[in-house]
């Protein structure tokens, strides 16, 4: 109306310069307010410049760096805002507050003045009216947009939305909205820098849709945790509710619910007598204290596991001898005592069904089966299997458990594992039996006893249970690398099955049987891709592992394996026959080499045998004279055992110097330095007796020793010769060296019939009783045994094998 | 002495408090609507009824009459106004700055039943007074009527 348009009006001159009021982090749109911080004196300076003047204008220009001090006009942006200030308050601390409102878009065209403000040239940038339909889209668009965003936003007041219906001018709503989303400096300053209202509105289109993009999914968020939550507190209100409407309906609450419960639970787990009397005892006391105490939740957990415990399930034995024979073949070679054992357990139980389990105790190297054979023990008789691990166990309560009055008690391991398998008569490993610890809490093995004592485990009491449990259905096995760190009284209580480490062609059969099929399947390979040739699995026996179990072995195949199953995956190979001589390229160069039997070519040395963990091997003694005062040295790493035995040969041979025909005072003005080669690896043990007299006769005879001897056994003073242990390893390991003739005690000539008969069959036994036997044989009749053993053993003598010429065996 | 600093400083936070509010009050308030050049400031404004009349009064001191427009329409009067800043025109420092001046425009909505022929504005004592009598029934306004002081 025309009538308005009359009456003051300021048409407001913008000069063509104004001071520059730098903004950092902030954009001024056109009509908008905005307070400020004004902090540095160059901006002051503006302010108090900009105060001087009627409407107090001034160019408010985002800086484009926030951390420029000094912005000068090359920092800062190209367009900014005329602004004028409202209100202006200085602060104690040098700054002022301002606020001020923006007027009109300006381009700085230069920078007019430096000192003490900037100054700038200013060019207004005219906003052309618009009002296209394309225009009133999409300032209708961004209305809708920024309503949506705003009634997403908690606490943002209604009337914003108001504003927004209420601002015709699509150039200004498109700057208001731009002020109010929470953007960038950067977007901001690209929004003002666009002078075309339909642009700038195109712009901030696509900026709110991100927006209420990213507000939508807040709230999303937001509102699913409120779900959750809402719900949870919905859960509570209902059961508590329920709870109310119980008291009312005179019903129990859960705490009787769950007494009775666990009275049921006791019925039916047909606990014996003094059991139940012990439970039902704990249950009057469960029923007196209230749920919060914390005695509450240990006579509850007490009684859970008085309920869970197997007092009276088993399982049922599978008494089909065949069938069990048959399993055990189906998992392990060989092991016959072992085997043996246990059928000869079934068929007592099937004779007389309340016989007691047997406690076995296996002792062998590492890697012979041990464990595995209590889970194929388990298997063949249809039992449950359980195994424990007592190495480094050193407190009792793990086998004995803890009294219930501690915080945290709980029963031993036995009852513990007795409830897992929720059977009371599994087939129970004690694995590492003899690594079982000791120290101030305790000694597990006298805990052991108890359980391990077939009289006494049929009232097997745990601190914690405090009533006898009935361990007399359960099949103990443990199993150990060494008998001896075993206490005698736990050993006395276990049967000893010794496992003895696999000979070379028993690990062939295992290789062959068990080991290759496994590997290939593991690996992902087929029998048809690939194959090992003997020579191959003999080599890596013999020159990748030295071991008496067939771990090793297994991991070498297993090697072998994926490399060529990365072979064939990679499409290099499709079938590949392993041989002996593709092993180093698979392999790399072998990592052990056998003492190999080489030609005594001086007298003074003698060869022996010794036994390791991981098998035998043979043992080169060297004894050497020197001029001197009468001193016997020893030397190769040797414990007392061996030192002594030594002496005893030296005093025996000094005592009967005449008879062997060596000069009496041969020591008088002598010294003799006795060595055991490998003189980094302990030795000990009296067996090398025999073998260190025979060195020492030979040095001081001259005669050489016969190449193809190998000699064991202790030795007395009188020149006997007593059993040793180890007999079957000592023949294998002389047999894989290629040592033909074994001395050896005459009684342990019974201990042959370990020795696999193929083996036998290419040895010459010496059995002896005195040392001049020894000798005999060592140097006497050295060339006696010719006629008959000689072509047998295929000039072995003359040649000594190396572990790659070692005659095949017999399969 | 320090309680005197402290007043003192106690005022000055009041003060920054106020600038806040005062900024928030401003941004949503109609300011921000459509005026040729906006207004630059509110002049607080009372609207009461008596008995026989709708009154509105503006507290606007240093207003020239002849730079005050006064339109009254069908149910709305609306004020606009310059206000010049006439502190002297020589070097000085502002400490503090409130006192608005340049352009505002005020419209206040009113009810259907006034005569509008008769309303009559009056400024005094830096207040603008229009006062604008009550009738029985609501009358048609066709075009807008421009007050004279």
């Amino acid at each position: 109306m025309a009538i308005e348009e009359q009456g003051p009006d300021e048409t407001l001159d913008i000069p063509e310069q104004l001071p520059i009021l730098p903004l950092i982090n902030t954009v001024i749109f056109p009509q908008m307010v905005a307070p400020l911080q004004v902090l540095r004196q160059k901006s002051l300076a503006c302010i108090d410049e900009a105060a001087l003047h009627e409407h107090k204008l001034m160019v408010l220009v985002a800086q484009q760096s926030a951390t420029d001090d000094e912005p000068t006009g090359g920092s800062l942006h190209a367009v900014g805002t005329v602004g004028s200030l409202l209100q202006m308050l200085k602060l104690p601390n040098g700054g002022a507050r301002i606020i001020v409102r923006g007027i009109q878009r300006v381009r700085l065209t230069r920078i007019v003045q430096e000192e003490p403000y900037l100054v700038a040239q200013i060019e207004p940038l005219e906003e052309p009216d618009d009002d296209s339909l394309e225009v009133r889209a999409l300032a209708r668009t961004v209305v809708d947009l920024f309503q949506r965003m705003v009634s997403l936003v908690p606490n943002v007041p209604e009337e914003v939305k108001v504003i927004v219906m209420n601002i015709t001018s699509p150039g200004r709503l498109a700057d208001f909205v731009a002020a109010n989303l929470s953007l960038e400096t950067e977007e901001k300053q690209a929004v003002l820098a666009i002078p075309d209202a339909r642009a700038r509105l195109q712009r901030v289109v696509s900026l709110l849709n991100r927006e209420v993009e990213v507000v939508e999914l807040g709230s999303r968020i937001q509102s699913q945790v409120q779900d959750e939550v809402s719900k949870t507190q919905k859960e509570y209100y209902l059961r508590e509710q329920m709870k109310a409407i119980q008291r009312e309906l005179g019903q129990a609450d859960d705490r009787s619910a769950e007494i009775e419960e666990m009275q049921e639970r006791l019925a039916k787990a047909k606990l014996p007598e003094e059991a139940m009397k012990e439970a039902n005892r704990e249950l009057d006391r469960l029923k007196r204290i209230p749920p919060s105490s914390a005695e509450y939740s240990v006579a509850r957990t007490y009684l859970e596991w008085m309920c869970e415990l197997p007092w009276s399930a088993a399982t049922d034995d599978n008494l089909d001898i065949e069938r069990a024979a048959r399993i055990l073949d189906e998992d392990h070679h060989d092991l016959a005592n072992v085997k043996n054992r246990i059928l000869e357990y079934l068929a007592v139980r099937k004779l007389k069904p309340d016989s007691k389990g047997p406690i076995l105790c296996f002792v062998g190297p590492p890697g012979v089966g041990k464990t595995s054979l209590g889970r194929s023990i388990a298997r063949a008789i249809g039992r449950k299997f359980h195994r424990i691990s007592l190495g480094g166990v050193r407190d009792e309560a793990e086998i004995r458990g803890h009294r219930r009055t501690y915080i945290g008690a709980l029963p031993g391991r036995i009852i513990q594992g007795l409830r897992r398998v929720a059977f009371n008569n599994p087939v129970f490993m004690l694995d590492e039996v003899d690594k079982l610890g000791m120290d101030f809490r305790g000694d597990p093995s006298s805990a052991l006893l108890e359980v391990l004592d077939p009289e006494q485990n049929s009232t097997f009491s745990d601190h914690y249970l405090d009533v006898p449990f009935d361990l007399s259905h359960v099949m103990f096995i443990t199993t150990g690398n060494l008998l001896d760190p075993i206490p005698p009284p736990l050993r006395d209580r276990m049967e000893v099955i010794e496992l003895p480490g696999y000979a070379e062609h028993d690990k062939m059969l295992i290789a062959k049987t068990y080991l290759v099929p496994r590997q290939i399947e593991q690996n992902g390979l087929t029998e048809r891709t690939v194959a090992f040739k003997d020579d191959a699995l003999h080599r890596i026996i013999r020159e990748y592992t030295r071991e008496a179990g067939v771990r090793n072995l297994e991991r070498t195949i297993g090697s072998c394996c994926r490399k060529l199953a990365k072979a064939v995956a990679s499409g290099k190979a499709r079938k590949r026959t392993l041989g002996a001589r593709q092993l180093p390229g698979l392999l790399g160069p072998p990592l052990f080499e056998h003492e190999a039997a080489e030609r005594l070519k001086e007298p003074g040395v003698a060869i022996g045998l010794s036994w390791t963990a991981s098998g035998g091997d043979i043992l080169f003694i060297e004894s050497t004279i020197m001029p001197g005062k009468g001193t016997l040295t020893l030397t190769g790493m040797l414990g007392d055992v061996i030192k002594e035995s030594a002496h005893a040969a030296l005093s025996y041979i000094r005592a009967h110097a005449a008879d062997l025909g060596i000069d009496p005072d041969f020591f008088t003005s002598r010294e003799i330095h006795i060595h055991f080669p490998a003189g980094a690896i302990p030795k000990d043990g009296p067996s090398a007796g025999v073998t260190i007299a025979t060195s020492i006769v030979s040095l001081l005879t001259g005669k050489k020793v016969a190449s193809d001897l190998a000699m064991t056994g202790e030795i007395t003073l009188r020149g006997r010769v007593l059993p040793i242990g180890g007999i079957k390893e000592k023949v294998l390991a002389a047999h894989r060296v290629g040592l033909r003739r074994i001395v050896l005690p005459r009684r342990n000539a019974k201990d042959l019939a370990d020795v696999p008969e193929e083996i036998r069959g290419e040895l010459t036994f010496i059995p002896v009783t005195t040392l001049s036997q020894v000798f005999d044989a060592a140097f006497g009749r050295n060339d006696a045994p010719k006629g008959t053993s000689r072509a047998k053993r295929r000039g072995v003598t003359r040649k000594p094998a190396t572990p790659r010429r070692a005659p095949k065996k017999a399969r | 002495m320090a309680s005197e600093d402290d007043k003192f400083f106690g005022r000055l936070r009041l003060l920054e408090r106020q600038l806040d509010k005062l900024a928030t009050d401003f941004f949503f308030s109609e300011s921000f609507l459509d005026t040729p050049h906006g207004s630059f400031w509110q002049p607080p404004t009372d609207v009461y009824e008596t008995e026989g009349s709708v009154v509105v009064r503006l507290e606007a001191p240093g207003l020239d009459v002849k730079d005050i427009l006064i339109v009254l329409r069908a149910n709305a009067l609306l004020v606009r106004a310059v206000r010049h800043d006439t502190t002297p025109h020589e070097r000085k420092t502002y400490h503090q700055l409130e006192i608005r001046s340049g352009l505002f425009e005020r419209v206040v909505s009113l009810p259907p039943n006034i005569c509008h022929e008769e309303a009559e504005a009056k400024y005094a004592d830096g207040f603008l007074l229009i006062t604008v009598p009550k009738c029985d029934e609501a009358r048609e306004l066709r075009d807008p009527v421009q007050l004279r002081l």
